[in-house]
């Protein structure tokens, strides 16, 4: 299949198409102002959407079988820039903007979200996720077998080097796998690794990975580098000649591009390795970029500035409120990420009155989720919150039931709780981005139903910290990745004993949790999720606000970007650049 | 001068200990426990353990007055520690950026000199004229008008409409001059322009005075050229509070260097600052805090000899 039918066929699964817009946008810097009006829109789609990454014959247990199908988040900039699909242009120089520094150019120790965009490009992960079919597909290892419920064994490709030209084996595997684990090491991504307990090695690309109990979620854990995964391998020739802090500033590892400097703050450059076997699913060679820059630029008003001069071209972590600017500018488009970002209004469940579950109910009934997206979410970028889970989890379930606006039903509810009269609750929040309004916008609505409440402001760590932590505010607005794919970690990071707010046992949660990791098949977990979404609108514990996208902006020369399975970070593998 | 110049260095220690122990208590003060920012909440649920094992590598568990005298003791041996997020020497981390922040700074003084001199002679010998109230007005607008008001002027004017040059990122002089200087201007100039407005306003007040001198009414007596008074008579003898301007300035150009880099995404030490106050890495704000103190000492003792050599009436005890 050559580039341009490959195009084509990705036009043609395009889930959504342009959509017409119209909008006025007004840009002030001082004194000065300009007004544009304009239209055009974002689409969705997937480029990562790969024949070749379709599993050869493994549907081991653990495995997410094909589920829905549909992922409207996979978005693809190749479709959104061209209908008629242009031949792919090899070459050229790509420049990227992220806001925060990327913290580690090591592919096992990254501490943000944003990093594994830039890291899966020279640290392609054992197993990759295929978006578009809701399963995962094999990239450097190419076979697994779960021989029994406690044992893993991948069969890796054969022909992939380290850049330092020594080979990507099962050895390197094991070492990268111990180092990990490693306490000392103390990496973000510890916590995937650690269930295993031991490693054999067959043969030199054979490994097989046994662990104390069944995990159903570790090999989609290998999909991805940290902090959200412990997929990446690396060089232990290099790791052992450099030590752990040079190897962070000169990372040795296989991708189809190369890490040539890496800067936290400034630009990390990556540039092309010739000797990647990993093709694209048309049978393309990768990359078809020379060079990638990753700039860091914190100020959203420069890198907005930077894209319409020509001198970013692509911002993965946009600001939606900039959208309409993007729209008015014929040589720009962006692309929504549609519930890669949640926000929920959390509750310590032991402090009165959020002990008494009419009252929560009462809580969950008096939020207006339609006028939170529509007052947040501009350019259509966030939904109204239904539950935990949102269509990017092959484990939705759309037949549980949801809580919607009902000023009369929260009354009642109210009256039921013995509050008829009024309580008074102590929220907190964030100053980050818009949440100190949103805390504003609900305590309003919070008062039509004659319950008042103070917010108080802090940063996010102090929120964390007081109201996440230490249980010290009755309700605190808390904002997440919304989950993807298997969302047990989702779950387990929200209502595990540890993990609750004040860390309140809420009943039969612990348990459920165990019995999910522990249940390889996929639609037995299905089932076990289907559950908890509805002990989750029966205990009232959280009320799920708002359903954010994320923003990818970007210069419509840009094709063939799309996003990984996390919230911000983006999919440049197939990404090239129009001349 | 020499007994002076020692005098001044051993003064230099007793003031650091004193600001390092300032910032080091006063960052303890700020809500929030740093290892929550480092390790907290990653969206997958807290990891305690992680945290604990933190806590204890950063010697966070101890009470603050240990932690301070632990640092200081790491100082004396010349270890400024290693950063809470990047897991770097804090050192290293300071000597990469010196040169980022050191290029922005000397082009941002070179133009609040180039523009503020010359301005603030041009108001004094026109004075009373509209040229002076022209260029005293802009002087007045320079100090007025925050950096960072100027930047983002700059950002819309010369990089959406104009389109002539980048608002990101950062070439280094050594390795490209002519790049380097297309990504320093609008920072540099926007630095420098409000730098420009106190220097202007000094010179002008100081040659002002000067003109009124005997000597001055000599040297035009004598049929001297006016530029010549001006710029040998006039201009050389008005130096001395112009050199004490530019020193006292430089805090400001620090200061301002931590808002404009991040305003021009320039990997520098303010950068390096601002990233180190959202994440709590307090061993790289502690450095770099005592990195700006130092260079504020040496800027001051060196305004203090430049004195002696603009005008060799003064001499040091």
């Amino acid at each position: 299949m050559d580039g341009q039918n490959y195009w084509n066929r990705m036009a043609a699964l395009r889930l959504e198409r342009r959509r017409v817009l119209k909008g006025m946008a007004a840009t002030s810097f001082g004194l000065a102002a300009s007004g544009m009006l304009a239209a055009c829109g974002g689409n969705t789609n997937n480029a990562a959407n790969s024949k070749a990454a379709s599993p050869a014959n493994n549907s081991a247990p653990g495995t997410p079988a094909a589920a829905s199908g549909t992922r409207p988040a996979g978005a693809s900039p190749a479709a959104a820039a061209t209908k008629s699909g242009p031949p792919v242009q090899r070459g050229g120089e790509l420049i990227v903007r992220r806001p925060s520094p990327f913290t580690f150019a090591d592919p096992q120790q990254s501490g943000s979200g944003y990093d594994p965009a830039i890291s899966q490009l020279y640290a392609s992960p054992l197993v990759v996720m295929d978006a578009a079919a809701g399963k995962i597909a094999p990239n450097i290892v190419q076979s697994w077998e779960q021989t029994d419920d406690t044992t893993l064994t991948f069969k890796l490709r054969k022909d992939i080097m380290f850049t330092d030209n020594t080979p990507l084996n099962a050895a390197a595997v094991k070492f990268s796998i111990e180092r990990a684990q490693s306490k000392d090491f103390n990496a973000s991504s510890r916590r995937y690794v650690l269930p295993i307990t031991a490693t054999e090695i067959p043969d030199d690309f054979t490994i097989t990975l046994k662990f104390a109990a069944p995990n159903a979620v570790f090999l989609e854990g290998l999909t991805m580098n940290a902090p959200d995964g412990s997929g990446a391998v690396v060089s232990p020739a290099a790791v052992q000649k450099l030590g752990n802090d040079a190897f962070n500033l000169n990372p040795v590892s296989a991708g189809p591009y190369t890490c040539q400097s890496y800067q936290r703050s400034g630009e990390t450059v990556l540039v092309k390795n010739p000797n990647w076997p990993i093709t694209a699913p048309n049978g393309d060679k990768l990359p078809y970029l020379d060079t990638i820059r990753f700039r860091v630029v914190p100020e959203n008003a420069t890198a907005l500035s930077d894209l319409q001069a020509g001198n970013i071209d692509l911002d993965y972590v946009f600001n939606p409120d900039d959208v309409t600017t993007v729209k008015a500018r014929p040589e720009l488009d962006f692309n929504v990420h549609k519930g890669a970002l949640s926000q929920a209004f959390g509750m310590v469940t032991n402090k009165a009155p959020m002990d008494n579950l009419a009252f929560r109910q009462a809580l969950c009934y008096a939020a207006n989720r339609d006028e939170a997206a529509a007052t947040f979410g501009p350019n259509g970028v966030s939904t109204p919150g239904k539950g935990p889970l949102t269509d990017l989890s092959w484990a939705y379930d759309s037949s549980a039931p949801v809580y919607t606006y009902d000023a009369e039903k929260a009354k009642q509810l109210l009256a039921q709780s013995g509050l008829a009269n009024g309580a008074e609750i102590k929220i907190a929040s964030s100053t980050t981005s818009f949440y100190g309004k949103f805390a504003e916008l609900l305590q309003a609505q919070l008062q039509r139903v004659n319950i008042k409440s103070s917010v108080d402001l802090m940063e996010a760590v102090v929120l964390t910290q007081k109201f996440r932590d230490q249980g010290l505010y009755q309700a605190g607005l808390e904002y997440q990745g919304g989950p993807q794919g298997d969302p047990y970690s989702f779950f387990q990071g929200k209502y595990a004993t540890d993990q609750t707010p004040g860390h309140v046992t809420l009943p039969g949660w612990d348990d459920l949790l165990a019995k999910a990791l522990k249940t390889l098949d996929q639609t037995e977990r299905k089932k076990i999720y289907a559950q908890m979404q509805r002990m989750d609108y029966d205990g009232a514990y959280r009320v799920w606000l708002m359903n954010s996208g994320t923003v990818m902006a970007f210069r419509k020369k840009v094709q063939g970007a799309s996003w990984l399975t996390v919230g911000s970070a983006v999919d440049l593998r197939y990404a090239w650049k129009q001349k | 001068m020499t007994a002076y110049i020692l005098r001044r260095l051993l003064q230099m220690p007793l003031v650091l200990l004193l600001v390092t122990a300032a910032l080091f208590f006063m960052i303890h003060l700020l809500p929030g426990d740093p290892v929550y920012a480092l390790v907290g909440d990653t969206g997958q649920g807290l990891d305690h353990a992680a945290m604990q094992s933190l806590r204890h590598k950063l010697g966070l568990d101890q009470p603050v007055p240990v932690q301070y005298i632990k640092w200081v003791g790491g100082l004396l041996h010349g270890d400024l520690g290693r950063s809470a997020l990047s897991h770097q020497p804090v050192d290293t981390q300071i000597v990469h950026r010196i040169p980022t922040t050191s290029q922005l700074g000397l082009v941002a003084l070179l133009i609040g000199v180039l523009i503020g001199i010359p301005a603030g002679v041009i108001a004094a010998v026109r004075r009373g004229t509209w040229i002076d109230a022209g260029v005293t007005g802009i002087a007045m607008f320079g100090i007025a008008v925050p950096s960072f008001w100027l930047a983002m002027l700059f950002i819309w004017l010369f990089v959406v409409v104009l389109r002539w040059l980048p608002a990101s990122g950062f070439v280094s002089i050594a390795s490209n001059p002519v790049s380097a200087l297309r990504y320093l201007i609008l920072p540099a100039t926007a630095l420098g322009l409000t730098l420009s407005g106190s220097i202007m306003r000094y010179t002008r007040s100081s040659v002002l005075e000067v003109l009124n001198q005997d000597y001055i009414r000599t040297a035009r007596a004598k049929g001297l050229l006016e530029r010549r008074v001006i710029m040998r008579h006039a201009l050389r003898n008005a130096l001395l509070p112009i050199v004490t301007i530019m020193g006292l300035q430089l805090g400001a150009l620090l200061a301002g260097s931590v808002i404009i880099e991040s305003m021009f995404a320039i990997p520098g030490l303010g950068r390096l600052a601002i990233d180190a106050i959202g994440g709590r890495d307090y061993p790289v704000l502690q450095g770099v805090v005592l990195f700006f103190t130092l260079i504020v000492l040496a800027v001051s003792l060196l305004t203090d000899l430049l004195y002696a050599v603009v005008d060799p009436r003064i001499k040091y005890a």
